[in-house]
């Protein structure tokens, strides 16, 4: 196990704690955004950290492999025998880009639902929502 | 023209010149400057042939015409044209 | 029996078993490294490379299609649930309430020089959207980027006087052609693959080889449509071209609304 696997392990443990305590503890609506971001980020870290592999290519066939490629032919695979022993592990990269994405839709129906609150209550405390709830 | 680019194949690319018009017209159709000063145009001009000419210089990137290999990024400098063709049109 | 009266007790309860999550999850996190099998993607690695160089976008449009056509659609909703939280009022007038405080602190240099480095920026989105195959990048970057872009001069300039006049019907329009491009690609996935496999399933970019069919041939220019590589990417540029509609409509409407929010009323 490497080392820098490690820190970025840990890193994202430290992301994903501090995300559940703010979502958790915060009475403020917007840090409890914020926490829930946090958490998401930290997952991110983790995939991508399965996918280190020390001293791995970038997942992406140079031109270096495919010069030595003749077109049309199937002796191309033999080239990519190389590199696929070489790269690192793709998949978790598919998997953070789609996350990013999702991740902003869901930031964004969370802030126009903190928006709606405060508009409603004039207030983004936690606490003061629930004691303005408790007197209608 | 490089072997690398003839093994890439993509010393003829037609498709992201085409492509890059249409996005430049979509998206320079809805450019309305008023109070934008007209003479910022040949500075995103120049910037924008310099950008591609640095994008260009990866294998991936070059192609040719007329037997001439162009080191230039014709998918960000055909968005550029694109952007001002529209915004010819429009008389902006 | 009102909240204030056991806060205490219960902000103990939830610090302590938050302690002890906390503790599990580092943990987890410092024995996990162990538990990985390095190796894993050289399979991924050697079928992926032959389909388009950029493996990251073969398993996004190819392995994990349907993933990905899910996640558009994610965004979609997501969208609409904004669009109907702020009112659906505001996509008939659009009345575009400026902020004074965001544009008068723009200084002379920001007003300058935002609107070329915003053209810029979209010049630089559609590169990456259209290399999306053969280089690092693709649909959701390069979206990403052209929406930076229009924050860009949302910003500096205001909403309502931003040189990129963006309406709410027009980004909606182009979402849903977005998600529709990617939609009826998949389609094409059905029908045309006969280049490595005679088998055709729904979003099957694998052997897919709409080049032979859609073969003009006339005056040299049967190559228009055509990303000729050893390796055929089939319909992956086709589909990083409909995600990048996707994406950039879908964050500048999300940033518009959320600039439209009326603050106080």
């Amino acid at each position: 196990m490497e080392p820098f696997q490690t820190g970025a392990f840990l890193t994202a443990g430290v992301l994903i704690v501090t995300g559940f305590w703010a979502i958790i503890m915060m009475d403020n609506l917007l840090k409890k955004v914020i926490g829930a971001n946090l958490v998401g980020d930290g997952v991110n870290l983790v995939l991508i950290g399965i996918g280190y592999r020390p001293g791995g290519l970038v997942p992406e066939v140079t031109h270096h492999f495919h010069a030595s490629a003749v077109p049309s032919t199937f002796s191309h695979f033999l080239a990519f025998n190389e590199f696929a022993e070489l790269a690192s592990y793709p998949l978790p990269f598919a998997l953070v880009l789609t996350n990013i994405v999702i991740g902003a839709s869901t930031l964004s129906v969370m802030l126009a639902l903190s928006v709606v609150l405060y508009h409603k209550y004039q207030t983004l405390s936690v606490q003061k929502i629930f004691e303005a709830m408790e007197e209608d | 023209m490089s072997s690398e680019a003839i093994t890439l194949g993509l010393a003829n690319q037609w498709g992201p010149i085409l492509f890059g018009i249409i996005y430049g017209l979509i998206i320079g159709s809805k450019i309305d400057s008023e109070e934008i000063n007209r003479a910022k145009y040949p500075i995103v001009l120049i910037s924008g042939l310099l950008i591609a000419m640095a994008l260009g210089t990866y294998p991936e990137y070059q192609w040719t015409l007329f037997d001439h290999v162009i080191r230039i990024s014709e998918a960000f400098i055909s968005t550029i044209i694109g952007l001002f063709t529209m915004m010819l049109i429009r008389r902006q | 029996m009102k909240t204030s009266e056991f806060e205490q007790g219960r902000n103990i309860i939830m610090g302590v078993s938050l302690f002890l999550f906390s503790f599990l999850v580092l943990r987890t996190m410092y024995i996990f490294g162990n538990s990985i099998i390095p190796g894993m993607s050289h399979l991924y690695n050697l079928y992926s490379g032959n389909i388009a160089p950029n493996i990251i976008t073969v398993i996004l449009f190819d392995f994990r299609g349907y993933d990905t056509l899910g996640e558009t659609f994610i965004l979609i909703t997501a969208v609409i649930t904004t669009t109907m939280v702020f009112g659906w009022g505001s996509l008939k007038g659009y009345k575009k309430k400026e902020i004074p405080q965001m544009t008068e602190k723009s200084t002379v240099i920001q007003k300058l020089i935002s609107f070329p480095m915003s053209m810029l920026l979209v010049a630089f989105g559609v590169t990456v959207i259209l290399g999306g195959h053969i280089t690092p990048g693709g649909g959701f970057p390069g979206g990403s980027v052209i929406a930076t872009g229009y924050f860009l001069s949302v910003v500096i300039y205001g909403l309502k006087k931003t040189p990129f006049r963006f309406t709410h019907k027009f980004l909606v329009n182009l979402s849903t052609i977005g998600a529709l491009i990617f939609l009826l690609t998949g389609v094409v996935g059905l029908v045309f693959s006969a280049y490595y496999h005679g088998t055709g399933y729904y979003l099957y970019n694998t052997g897919v080889d709409p080049y032979q069919i859609i073969n003009v041939g006339a005056f040299g220019w049967d190559n228009i449509l055509d990303y000729p590589d050893p390796t055929h990417p089939g319909v992956l540029p086709y589909l990083n071209i409909g995600v990048g509609f996707n994406v950039l409509a879908g964050l500048s409407l999300i940033a518009m609304f959320l600039m439209e929010a009326k603050k106080d009323e």
